[in-house]
């Protein structure tokens, strides 16, 4: 008996499901950045930082549940804290003497995370006197798509009803950032990498605790800063500039800076600025500058100025009604940078931190 | 939604069952309606653009048709204006009250015209050219006006070419809409076959050589020669496996559902003249501009200094119309000149070719030109991939030098300043020699799909799994755009 054809068509098609099924099983089991397996290693993590050492060889991976583990952790509040993306992960303790800080900057950081952050604190009674906030020249964005906040959805809630949200922003996000990787085929590129470098399995790692304030793979410090590993932070300027250029093509960050500010997401910043001036916690709002490469794609055209300005102004007037105070600068050549004063792109070295703490005066006493 | 999204791999298997399960009677509106959806994927406020340049079109068709005398070339004239009219607001004033802007200040007059803050409509270049296409048709007695609203709404924005072309025709894309396609399981898999094979020159072999590529135009000033000559070669193959990867995947979409689009390119990198090169690259865009631009200008009995006269133009214009820069437009003049050039020393060409074929060396001879095209062909991509004249030239001065330091120092220090891999560059080795060798097969063969099509069906699906799992691991998935998303 002869199947119809369209009958038959199907059949060949279910004979690709082993592929699919391989996708979805390699990322499940692999895992390199522990979406699925909150992990042992985050934990660990936490626990080394809690005891004051360095991690050397630091997977970044999870690093939303190190700072979830490493709050579980904390016996006492530190007096400043900074939460924001990459871009803030270089500020250190060092720039602040005498002073306890601690850097819950995670990769790839929206609103929601600085608010599910401080919800944690918050709940353990930890929240700092001072609150470094890193504002990126995306963060008003909603075209940013970003959704590695998802694994701190629950802490997001907690802080999301405390600033007075409701309805859908209390929703589970979907797709999430796991169903969302579970198909991924970057994701499974990485798997097949971690396989190839570790094949004993991630979740099997231990971090290492170091004293060394910097080395050749990436180091999560005690106080939470992060040093890049010695090949990143030795990039000639040149290399660091054509890196900057292919960013501002090709960075889905990028389209984020280009668009209009999100109402929704500044009226979420705002309550939680409320939430933090009501629990008397002093706030600086940080931009770190960007490459100049960067900031003049940022600027190329009248409507990309415009929208660069629009954040600036809208910062300033929020600070000045607040009474906050507002450091730093996207526009590098505020403080004369060049190539040599950033990692890549977007990040910018430990030095640019202490120039702009030095010429603006930051007062975290 | 770009075709290498996740989005579109959800889209498109949705929007072929719902065509093929629908009756014939619905189905123009499904497909409309998937259009529009897939359009305004983009940015939705752009479809209210294109619905505005359909209904002029559509009411200047009939109205062409039932016209006479001069009234024709008015209402023509109308469809003209008003699709050229939204290419120039979008796409060409700031740049040409920028040049006017400058001239202005240069003479110490006063310009006080502002520049316009207007995002430029994705595929804007494509579907205005097609719709003018359609009117000029009519206007021309070769086409009947479309009397169905729909139809002709879903010939200028039928999904898989919206955004990129192939830029058809009327007499070809419209009377596809009436047939009625079955689900015809040949036709469906060869369909499924290219548009594999286009995603798979987009994110396996464009989107990995761009990375070089990128590095390097991203600041061409802190390259030497070699550095510089890779990447231009590389992009060569960039642009060609991006863009016609786009276009594989549209046609063979298309072909899934039984429409046959127009053929866009034909292996350029085998082209032994400049006129060859453009009979194989891009191919829906030259034969356009052939129709509707050259031949209108040359008429029946033009001098030869007229017909060069008129590829000069046609060339400035085909630059022109990439893009509202000065790197465009001198692209288009390199290949008008090459081609007026190529055109001019025939005799003297047609000559060697006639002592190299009498000595047997005509194989030489193809290869020789054939490399000879691409490098003027890659000469010309630098005034194209550049963001700027500036850029540009700073890349044509620095060619030629830096190479003794290749000789001193080896290879080594050239591949860490490109910030890749050995690995990296290998890959890319193997991955250009393998398309080559497609190109070469298919030259002197055929079709390639037709010979897969015939192994066993062990050998296909060993081969499927293979090209699948070469896509999964050595893809480059960085929700890039393609280059022609641009225009």
């Amino acid at each position: 008996m002869s199947l119809p054809a369209e009958r038959r068509f199907a059949i060949k098609v279910l004979a690709l499901v082993p592929l699919l099924v391989l996708l979805i099983g390699v990322n499940y089991r692999i895992d390199p950045s522990h979406v699925f397996h909150a992990g042992a290693y985050e934990s660990a993590v936490a626990r080394v930082l809690l005891a004051g050492s360095n991690v050397g060889d630091y997977d970044a991976g999870g690093d939303r549940l190190v700072e979830r583990s490493y709050i579980a952790g904390m016996v006492r509040p530190h007096q400043i804290a900074v939460m924001g993306s990459s871009r803030m992960m270089q500020l250190t303790s060092i720039e602040f003497p005498g002073q306890r800080l601690f850097n819950h900057s995670v990769f790839g950081a929206t609103v929601q995370d600085e608010v599910a952050l401080y919800a944690m604190l918050r709940r353990r009674s930890m929240a700092p006197s001072v609150l470094i906030l890193g504002i990126d020249p995306w963060s008003f964005s909603a075209d940013v798509n970003e959704g590695r906040w998802h694994p701190v959805w629950a802490d997001y809630v907690d802080g999301a009803r405390l600033i007075g949200l409701g309805g859908r922003h209390l929703r589970r996000p979907w797709p999430s950032a796991q169903l969302a990787e579970l198909v991924s085929l970057r994701y499974f590129q990485a798997s097949v990498a971690e396989w190839w470098r570790s094949p004993s399995g991630h979740a099997a790692r231990i971090p290492v605790p170091t004293d060394a304030w910097e080395g050749e793979t990436l180091i999560r410090r005690a106080d939470g800063s992060l040093a890049y590993g010695a090949a990143s932070r030795s990039y000639p300027p040149d290399v660091v500039r054509a890196g900057a250029i292919v960013t501002a093509r090709t960075s889905p960050y990028m389209d984020g800076a280009y668009q209009p500010l999100d109402h929704e997401l500044q009226d979420v910043f705002e309550r939680f600025l409320s939430l933090l001036q009501r629990d008397g916690v002093r706030v600086i709002l940080w931009r770190s500058p960007v490459h100049p490469a960067l900031y003049d794609a940022f600027t190329a055209t009248e409507a990309r100025r415009g929208r660069v300005a629009a954040l600036g102004e809208y910062l300033t007037r929020m600070a000045t009604a607040r009474g906050m105070s507002v450091a730093g600068s996207f526009n590098p050549s505020d403080y004369a940078l060049g190539d040599a004063d950033f990692l890549d792109g977007l990040h910018p070295k430990e030095r640019v931190f202490a120039q702009i703490i030095r010429t603006a005066g930051v007062n975290v006493r | 939604m770009v075709f290498n999204s996740l989005s579109f791999a959800l889209f498109f298997p949705i929007v072929t069952i719902g065509y093929f399960v629908l009756a014939g009677r619905f189905r123009w509106a499904w497909l409309l309606a998937a259009s529009c959806v897939f359009y305004a994927a983009f940015i939705p406020r752009y479809l209210f653009i294109l619905a505005g340049m359909i209904v002029v079109d559509f009411v200047a068709g009939l109205a062409i048709e039932r016209a006479v005398g001069s009234w024709r070339r008015w209402c023509l004239g109308v469809s003209l204006v008003a699709n050229i009219g939204t290419l120039v607001v979008f796409k060409y004033f700031n740049f040409f009250s920028a040049n006017v802007a400058s001239i202005a200040s240069a003479l110490h007059w006063n310009y006080p015209v502002a520049a316009l803050s207007l995002a430029l409509p994705i595929g804007l270049s494509f579907h205005t050219f097609q719709a003018m296409s359609y009117t000029v048709e009519v206007y021309r007695g070769r086409q009947p006006a479309e009397r169905h609203f729909g139809l002709f709404a879903l010939y200028v924005m039928f999904y898989p070419q919206v955004v990129a072309g192939p830029i058809e025709r009327p007499a070809h894309l419209l009377p596809q809409f009436r047939e009625h396609h079955d689900f015809d399981v040949p036709r469906v898999v060869r369909g499924v076959q290219l548009m594999a094979w286009g995603l798979f020159k987009k994110v396996v072999i464009a989107d990995r050589l761009a990375v070089i590529v990128d590095r390097v135009y991203g600041s061409p000033a802190s390259f030497a020669g070699p550095e510089l000559l890779l990447a231009t070669i590389l992009f060569s193959y960039q642009i060609f496996c991006d863009f016609s990867g786009y276009s594989d995947i549209a046609i063979g979409a298309a072909e899934v559902m039984g429409f046959r689009l127009a053929t866009n390119f034909r292996r350029p990198s085998r082209a032994t003249s400049i006129s060859d090169f453009w009979n194989r690259w891009h191919v829906s865009l030259s034969t356009w501009f052939r129709d509707y631009v050259f031949l209108p200008l040359s008429g029946k009995h033009a001098s030869r200094a007229r017909l060069m006269a008129n590829v000069g133009v046609v060339f400035l214009l085909s630059g022109l119309w990439h893009g509202a820069n000065w790197t465009y437009v001198v692209w288009g003049g390199i290949h008008g000149a090459l081609r007026i050039t190529e055109e001019l020393s025939h005799r003297t060409r047609r000559r060697i070719a006639q002592w190299v074929t009498d000595r047997s060396f005509d194989a030489v001879y193809v290869v020789v030109s054939r490399i000879a095209v691409f490098l003027a062909v890659a000469f010309a991509w630098i005034f194209f991939r550049a963001s700027t004249m500036t850029e540009a030239l700073t890349v044509v001065r620095r060619l030629t030098g830096g190479y003794r330091r290749l000789v001193s120092e080896g290879i080594g220090p050239t591949v860490a300043h490109l910030g890749v891999t050995w690995g990296h560059l290998l890959l890319i080795a193997i991955l250009l020699a393998m398309l080559e060798s497609i190109h070469h097969y298919q030259e002197r063969y055929g079709s390639v799909r037709t010979r897969i099509n015939s192994w066993p069906a062990s050998a296909r699906w060993s081969f499927y799994y293979a090209a699948i799992a070469s896509v999964m691991l050595l893809g480059v998935f960085s929700d890039s755009k393609f280059i022609y998303f641009q225009f």
